[in-house]
């Protein structure tokens, strides 16, 4: 089986107070990049992984995080390695 | 700037999610229309999974999905996706999946106790045919069934119940549906007289309270749970009141936390209707107009064979679906005896929070939406509380008006689509007609262009009847197809497997991985899944939606509609129905069930130029006419002027989809209420007319004790159900090995201190005995799932641990549908 990544969004809705922290937290998560955010809490995270395992544990550690009100995934992408290399558009 | 396959990814998964959260980006837009760059062709199709009904947008590349996300259009989930949406991309390929048609074989032929050997079509639908018809000419019809789905598209639905209706003239026909929502509908048709639910989901957004009747939302139905977050938190005046046996995710959002004595729903139903009454706040006028009060049957039994001696006892078992008139007078001195004081005492919930819930119903400024599923459907008095929760709403008049809402959920995406409307029961018709009514027998036959009398006016055996049925040995061919029940069925060892392994009988298991249930079977038949077929589910708020073909089923794998349309070609008409019937009607002489049933000049009425361009469709090229649109609108005929109209069917291919009654194009939000739903004659205001005069009922019911209850020797309650990693049995969702490993073995949710008392401790291995069988687990203490002393939860997906084996097969003697949320268990330590 050719060797995949996972490329996936997350949306991650926390209390607005507690924005910059989550963000905080998020950065720690290896390969998780912040996409864009809004004032009413929303923060859009994107990360890349060779298991989609790695997103699932994201999701729950997220969820598990006290000011989180919910983190869900959006988009989810499964490509072989290959062809992410040296692509132009 | 050189741009990497990975980054016009990850560009794009950021930018779609930005727009669901409604994130203005500058530079998105042309990232995600340039498809050319990824060369992946998008398409929605309604998830897989829950009966939420998600619209997910599906890329395919090279025939394999490659990529999903929620569809932004859908406003279902407004481009959310829940975990379980998240692994669509993955559930269709597990190493495991069927591609060949397997048979029990030894030297050459079949033998019930051989060993499974790859067959070719012919030879499997040989084998079929050869049972059907030895089985027809020996026993009659009644001695061939089926057990279908709410996982069944719409079509396939509808041709499995007209190919044993009309067909093999059998009503033995019944969906797993039943195992879920039955209760459900009977509390629709006693109160309603007509199924489903009258409000929508657009409900979420106008309620200031929620109220949840044993749900567990935020795991079962996340994306919705979404909903009811975001207007709790936009709407500080919003209240969340969560009912449940044990405490679970929900909670956390809970305003009023209520954890309960099982059974003890019926006495808190009670209380707040005598609440309304004693306190004035009901809508006289609402009452006075639109309902009648009705007492029903009691002592109704537990749906056990008649034998047991629980069922011989019960007076009005035989009458369980009867009522009589009361008044409001009565009711009130009825429901009187439900004191605050004895709800307390016995649902276990503090005195001042039940008052704080029946305020939520009473208070007329407030619109409550009151949310259920397999809390009250999976349980011996469900019907009695659907109809109790239908009380409450009535005798307030908060009902059929945005944000005032009683909204029954569903568990899988079409039980609504296909088992309720569709009609796959053993004793329905599509668009809520009856087997038992000979004029509703008329009407289908005139519709399926057959003979008067092709349909038996006999009633099916429904599921747990199926498989006592299978045992006694009285069903000799049962097929099954998107469902398995060996593991999600209740009494497994002594009611299920038996009858599979009869040597009389010959069963058949269509579906995509090795279930247990194929496992247990004599044949099992590959099938293509999801977007390997063109489809339509219909979802829990009336929403029907529909998908296109997007890749091709791996190997011999073919959809359950060809498989059932293929089988008919076996069978001629002489070969199935009576003499008398063909003496009748002579031109049917002759034909096989194909021609009658399938090429009758409406489902083969539209030919392969239908279909829309760039799409494959297997079926239409199997049999050379758009077999899926000449089902749909063969079927759509029987609720079309019957308020159960549907659009025609190329507009679902082109929408989110569509809330039935579709009449002049316009769906319907609240049914009922004049405004809002065009059946509704001008000036009634509401208008509740599945019932002659327009009213719904009002039911008076009493607590009546469960059949089973802790006692000295089985001291503990044991309730099942899922968790979110897993849905229903885990046939799919196993097959995602990091899902698999997220809740690696069923776990055995218990109270510290009873597991202090027991002697045991979080991981310890605990063997738990009911009166029908045993099964080993690991004892739980902490996590999502807290339960109160005197009660454990086991989630059923397992299959190595199968909890079904300790289930009682008591149902609902109204709807008979299993209660699966309470037993008697007896749990010792293992050493």
């Amino acid at each position: 089986m050719p060797h995949t990544v996972h490329i996936a969004s997350l949306l991650v809705h926390s209390q607005p107070s507690a924005l910059e922290a989550v963000k905080a937290f998020a950065l720690t998560l290896p390969h998780v990049e912040v996409h864009s955010q809004s004032p009413q809490g929303k923060l859009v995270l994107v990360c890349e992984s060779d298991h989609e395992k790695r997103i699932a544990d994201y999701l729950d550690a997220l969820n598990a995080q006290p000011s989180v009100l919910s983190a869900a995934l959006i988009y989810h992408e499964i490509a072989p390695v290959e062809e992410t290399e040296g692509c132009t558009p | 700037m050189k741009l990497t396959r990975r980054d016009f990814a990850k560009a794009q998964a950021g930018a779609v999610a930005a727009a669901v959260a409604g994130i203005p980006l500058v530079e998105a837009s042309n990232l995600i229309t340039s498809s050319d760059q990824t060369q992946m062709e998008w398409n929605k199709a309604p998830c897989r999974f829950c009966g939420t009904g998600c619209s997910v947008m599906v890329a395919t590349k090279d025939n394999q999905v490659v990529a999903t996300h929620g569809d932004i259009k859908a406003e279902v989930n407004r481009g959310l996706n829940c975990v379980k949406g998240y692994f669509l991309s993955k559930i269709m390929y597990g190493k495991d999946r069927l591609t060949k048609p397997l048979l029990r074989m030894k030297d050459g032929k079949f033998d019930k106790n051989g060993e499974f050997a790859e067959v070719s079509w012919d030879q499997a639908f040989d084998i079929m045919a050869e049972k059907v018809k030895a089985a027809l000419k020996n026993h009659g019809p009644n001695s061939v069934g089926m057990f279908g789905s709410g996982q069944w598209t719409v079509w396939e639905g509808y041709a499995a119940s007209k190919l044993y209706k009309a067909g093999l003239r059998s009503n033995n026909i019944d969906p797993n549906a039943r195992h879920c929502m039955a209760s459900a509908v009977m509390g629709f048709m006693r109160t309603f007289g007509m199924d489903e639910p009258m409000g929508c989901y657009d409900d979420f957004e106008h309620a200031n309270a929620f109220v949840l009747w044993g749900s567990n939302m935020a795991e079962m139905h996340p994306v919705l749970w979404t909903r009811i977050t975001d207007r709790r938190l936009s709407a500080p005046d919003t209240q969340v009141a969560v009912l449940s046996t044990y405490e679970h995710r929900s909670f956390e959002l809970a305003d009023i936390p209520m954890v309960f004595t099982p059974h003890t729903d019926l006495v808190i139903l009670n209380y707040i209707a005598n609440y309304l009454i004693e306190n004035d706040a009901i809508d006289k006028d609402f009452v006075a107009k639109h309902t009648n009060f009705v007492k029903g049957a009691e002592d109704i039994g537990y749906g056990l064979r008649p034998t047991n001696p629980l069922e011989a006892r019960a007076k009005n078992a035989e009458k369980a679906n009867t009522w009589e008139p009361y008044s409001l007078e009565q009711f009130a001195e009825f429901v009187k005896p439900y004191t605050l004081a004895r709800a307390a005492k016995e649902s276990g919930v503090p005195a001042e929070r039940l008052e704080k819930l029946a305020k939520l119903y009473a208070d007329p400024n407030i619109r409550v939406m009151s949310l259920w599923t397999m809390g009250a459907n999976q349980h011996t008095r469900g019907v009695w509380v659907n109809n109790l929760i239908y009380n409450i709403h009535l005798l307030t008049g908060k009902i059929s008006q945005p944000g005032n809402s009683p909204f029954s959920l569903t568990g899988q995406p079409s039980a609504c689509g296909t088992a309720r409307e569709v009609g796959t029961f053993a004793h329905r018709l599509p668009a809520d007609m009856l087997i038992a009514n000979p004029e509703h027998r008329a009407k289908a036959e005139k519709i399926w262009k057959l003979p008067a009398g092709a349909i038996q006016d006999q009633l099916g055996f429904h599921a747990v009847l199926q498989s006592r049925k299978l045992k006694d040995g009285e069903i000799k061919f049962y097929w099954t197809q998107v469902t398995n029940n060996m593991q999600a069925g209740p009494n497994v060892m002594e009611e299920i497997l038996p009858g599979w392994r009869n040597p009389e009988a010959f069963v058949v298991v269509s579906d995509v991985y090795p279930t247990v249930s194929a496992q247990a079977a004599d044949l099992i038949l590959p099938s293509a899944m999801w977007v390997e077929k063109e489809g339509a589910y219909g979802n829990a708020e009336r929403r029907t939606q529909f998908w296109h073909q997007l890749v091709k089923a791996p190997g011999d794998a073919k959809s359950d509609l060809w498989q059932l349309v293929e089988f008919s070609k076996r069978f001629t008409t002489d070969e199935v129905w009576p003499a008398e019937l063909l003496d009748k009607n002579p031109d049917f002489k002759g034909k096989t069930l194909f021609d009658v049933l399938f090429a009758n000049g409406k489902v083969n009425a539209f030919g392969k130029e239908d279909i829309a361009e760039g799409y494959a469709n297997d079926e239409a090229d199997a049999f050379g006419f758009y077999l899926q649109k000449g089902l749909f609108e063969e079927y759509a005929e029987f609720g079309r002027g019957h308020a159960h109209d549907l659009a025609d069917f190329d507009t679902y291919h082109n929408s989110r989809g569509l809330r039935w009654p579709v009449v002049d194009g316009k769906e319907t939000k609240w049914r009922y209420a004049e405004g809002h739903d065009p059946y509704v004659k001008p000036g009634k205001g509401f208008e509740f007319y599945g019932k002659p005069d327009g009213k719904a009922l009002i039911f008076a019911l009493p607590y009546e004790a469960p059949p089973e209850a802790p006692d000295a020797d089985f001291p503990f309650w044991l309730c099942t159900g899922r968790v979110i990693e897993h849905w229903h049995t885990g046939s799919m969702t196993d097959r995602v090995d990091e899902l698999h490993k997220a809740v690696p073995q069923a776990l055995v949710y218990m109270h510290p201190d009873d597991a202090k008392k027991l002697n045991v401790r979080r991981g310890s291995e605990v063997m738990l005995t009911t009166r029908r069988g045993e099964m080993r687990g690991r004892v739980e203490t902490r996590g999502r799932n807290k339960v109160p002393q005197g009660l454990i939860f086991v989630p059923f997906f397992d299959a190595k641990r199968l909890v079904n084996k300790l289930t009682l097969d008591a149902t609902d003697p109204i709807s008979k549908q299993t209660d699966f949320k309470k037993c008697a268990v007896k749990i010792e330590a293992i050493v």
